[in-house]
C-alpha cells in the first residue's frame, strides 16, 4: 500500500456527543471551509486521514465510529495492523492523564510520544508526504510533525490551515512564527491552502 | 577531616605491600585514574551513539554511521533526523547531564556535606521559583519574558538559594544537619512558592510555569546547546583553575585556611558557579534531580577526592545517566517517550545502591 498523500489532522475536529459522526473543534471553527475540501478531497482521492485530539475535546473511544480506525496506544495491542487495508481514516489514541499540569508534565500532548503504535502506523501507510494541519500549533501539531519527522516520513505543514494552541501553552503570534522557522530548518516543506490545492488541480 | 585521612591511607596501604617507591606508587594511581576518566569518556561516546541510533524511525546502525561521517553533505531524511533531531537531543543530555554533575560535585566540596546537590539543597526549587514569579509578574513583553527575564530570574533565586543554605551553613559552624536541614527547608519554601503562585496565576499562567518547569529534551536545538555549551565552557575552566583549592577545602576549613586559601572567597566563587549551572539546567530541561546527587559520588568512589579527577568525572557521569536516561526513556515502551525523572531514577537508582552495597564501604 503506497500513497502520494496522507493528511494528519492534529484536533481539528471531535466525535460528537451523539458519538455517531464529528464536530469540527470550537477553536478550528475558522478553518472549517478548508477542513471540508480537504476531509472531502482525503475522501475523492482514498488518500488516508490519521487524526488525534490534542488536550481539549472529546476523546474518540474505540468502537465509536466503525469507519474509523482506532489505532490504540498500548504496544502489545497489534490487531489493528491487520485491517489498515480496509480504512482510510485513522485516530490515535490519546490518553489525558489528569488535570493540564499532568497532562503537560507526562507530555500528554504529543502523539507520536505516547501512543506506541503511532510511528508504526505511519510506517505501514508508507506515505510519500504526509500534509500536516491542526489545532494547538505550537504544541500538538509542533510535536506531531517533529513526530513524524523523528518516525522517517516527509512532511508538508499548511501553515493557514493551522490555529494557534491557548496563550497557556505558549500560543502566540511570535512563537508561531519561531515554530515555522524550527520546522523548515527540519526541511519541513511549507505552503498553504489554496497553491496547495491547485497543485492538485488536473 | 579524618575520613579524608583514612581513605589516604587506603590508597598508601598497596605502596607498602608492592614495594614501589611513594613516588612511583603515585605515579601508578594517577594512571589508574586518568585511565579511568578516558575509559569513561569512551563509554559517554558509546552512550551518544546508542542514543543516536535509537528511535522511532527505521534507521539502521550502518545509516546512522554513515550520516553522521557526512554532517554538511546530506540533505535527506537521514540527514534530518540524526543531525537535526537526534543530535541536540543527545547532545542536549550529555551537556546538562555534565552541569548537574559539576554543580552537585561542587556543592558536596564546599559545604562539605555528602548530601548536598542542587535538588536537594533546594538550588533547583529555587530557579523554579524564580522562573515562575518572572512568568506571574513579569512577562509583559513575551519577547524579553521569555527569553531574558525567566532565565535571568531562575538564575537569581538560584543564586539567592545557594546563598542562604551557604549562610546557614555559617551561621551555625557548618554542621551537616544544619547545613541539610536548612536546604530542605529552602527546597519546601520554594515549591510552596511554587504551589502560590500556581495558585494565583491565571490559568494561561499557571499552564505557562507547569510547562517551563518540567521542560523535555525533546525541544533541543542548536542554539539551545550553544548556550549550554557557553555557560560549561565559561564555568568549567574556572573550576580547573580552583581545582588545588578545592581539593584542599575538602580537609576542612582550618587546614584549607592555613594553607593561605581565602576560603570565603572560594566559596563564594563556587557558589556563583554553581547557581548559573543549575539555572541553566533546570532553563533547559526542567528540575530533573538525582544527577547533580549521584553523579559526583559515583565519581568520588573512582577517583577520589582530587578535583584533578573528581571534577572531570563528575561531568562525565552526570553527562552519562542523564544519556542513559535519554536511551531508556525512548526504550521502556518502544515507539512512546517517558518522562526523564522517571528514566533518570529508574537507571540510576539500582546502580547507586549497588555501588553502596557492594564492596566499598567508606565513599565519604
Amino acid at each position: 500500500m503506497t500513497f502520494p498523500l496522507g493528511f494528519f489532522d492534529v484536533d481539528c475536529r471531535e466525535v460528537n456527543e451523539e458519538r455517531n459522526g464529528f464536530t469540527i473543534r470550537p477553536r478550528a471553527a475558522p478553518l472549517a471551509p478548508r477542513l471540508e475540501r480537504l476531509y472531502a478531497l482525503a475522501r475523492e482521492r482514498s488518500f488516508p486521514l490519521v487524526f488525534c485530539s490534542c488536550l481539549g475535546g472529546r476523546l474518540l473511544e474505540e468502537g465509536d465510529i466503525p469507519e474509523v480506525l482506532y489505532i490504540p496506544d498500548k504496544p502489545e495491542r497489534r490487531e489493528w495492523e491487520q485491517q489498515i487495508s480496509s480504512h482510510r481514516e485513522f485516530y490515535l489514541q490519546k490518553r489525558r492523564r489528569g488535570d493540564p499540569e499532568t497532562n503537560i508534565a507526562l507530555q500528554a500532548f504529543d502523539v507520536l510520544n505516547t501512543n506506541a503504535n503511532a510511528a508504526r502506523l505511519f510506517k505501514l501507510l508508507d506515505v510519500e508526504e504526509w500534509i500536516v494541519f491542526g489545532n494547538g500549533f505550537n504544541a500538538c501539531v509542533n510535536s506531531g510533525a517533529r513526530g513524524l519527522l523523528k518516525a522517517g516520513q516527509r512532511v508538508c505543514l499548511l501553515k493557514d490551515v493551522t490555529v494557534m494552541g491557548a496563550a497557556k501553552y505558549g500560543g502566540t503570534e511570535e512563537s508561531r512564527l519561531r515554530v515555522i522557522d524550527e520546522l523548515e530548518s527540519l526541511d519541513v516543506r511549507t505552503t498553504t491552502f489554496d497553491p496547495f490545492m491547485a497543485s492538485l488541480t488536473p | 577531616m579524618s575520613d579524608t585521612l583514612q581513605r589516604d591511607d587506603t590508597i598508601a596501604t598497596p605502596i607498602a605491600i608492592t614495594g614501589l617507591s611513594p613516588s612511583d606508587s603515585y605515579r601508578r594511581h594517577s594512571r589508574r585514574r586518568l585511565l579511568f576518566l578516558v575509559a569513561a569518556i569512551g563509554v559517554v561516546l558509546v552512550s551518544l551513539m546508542v542514543d543516536l541510533i535509537t528511535g522511532p524511525a527505521s534507521l539502521s546502525i550502518a545509516e546512522v554511521f554513515h550520516t553522521l561521517l557526512s554532517p554538511w553533505g546530506g540533505s535527506g531524511r537521514e540527514h534530518v533526523i540524526v543531525w537535526m533531531l537526534r543530535m541536540p537531543t543527545a547532545l542536549l543530555a550529555l551537556l546538562v547531564g555534565a552541569a548537574l554533575g559539576v554543580a552537585g560535585a561542587e556543592m558536596q566540596t564546599i559545604l562539605n556535606n555528602p548530601l548536598a546537590s542542587p535538588y536537594t539543597l533546594g538550588v533547583s526549587s529555587g530557579a523554579c521559583f524564580g522562573a515562575a514569579l518572572a512568568l506571574v509578574f513579569g512577562t509583559g513583553a513575551s519577547l524579553v519574558g521569555s527569553t531574558v527575564l525567566v532565565p535571568l530570574a531562575a538564575f537569581g533565586f538560584a543564586m539567592l538559594s545557594s546563598a542562604t543554605v551557604y549562610g546557614i551553613a555559617r551561621v551555625k559552624g557548618g554542621s551537616t544537619e544544619s547545613i541539610v536541614l536548612g536546604g530542605v527547608a529552602l527546597h519546601f519554601l520554594f515549591s510552596a512558592g511554587v504551589a502560590f503562585l500556581k495558585f494565583v496565576s491565571s490559568e494561561d499562567q499557571l499552564a505557562a510555569i507547569v510547562f517551563w518547569i518540567f521542560g523535555s529534551l525533546q525541544g533541543a536545538t542548536w542554539p539551545k546547546l550553544m548556550l549550554v555549551s557557553a555557560c560549561l565552557l565559561v564555568t568549567l575552566p574556572v573550576l580547573a583553575l580552583d581545582a588545588w583549592k578545592l581539593t584542599a577545602l575538602r580537609l576542612g576549613d582550618d587546614r584549607a585556611n592555613s594553607l593561605g586559601l581565602d576560603v570565603r572567597t572560594l566559596r563564594r566563587r563556587i557558589l556563583l558557579i554553581v547557581s548559573l549551572l543549575t539555572a541553566t539546567a533546570v532553563c533547559f530541561v526542567g528540575a530533573v534531580g538525582f544527577v547533580g546527587l549521584v553523579a559526583p559520588h559515583i565519581a568520588r568512589m573512582s577517583v577520589g577526592e582530587d578535583q584533578r579527577y573528581f571534577l572531570p568525572l563528575s561531568a562525565i557521569l552526570g553527562a552519562l545517566l542523564l544519556s542513559c536516561a535519554s536511551i531508556v526513556s525512548k526504550c521502556i515502551i518502544p515507539g512512546t517517550v517517558f518522562p526523564l525523572g522517571v528514566a533518570t531514577a529508574f537507571i540510576g537508582v539500582p546502580f547507586f545502591i549497588s555501588l553502596i552495597l557492594g564492596g566499598r564501604s567508606r565513599f565519604w
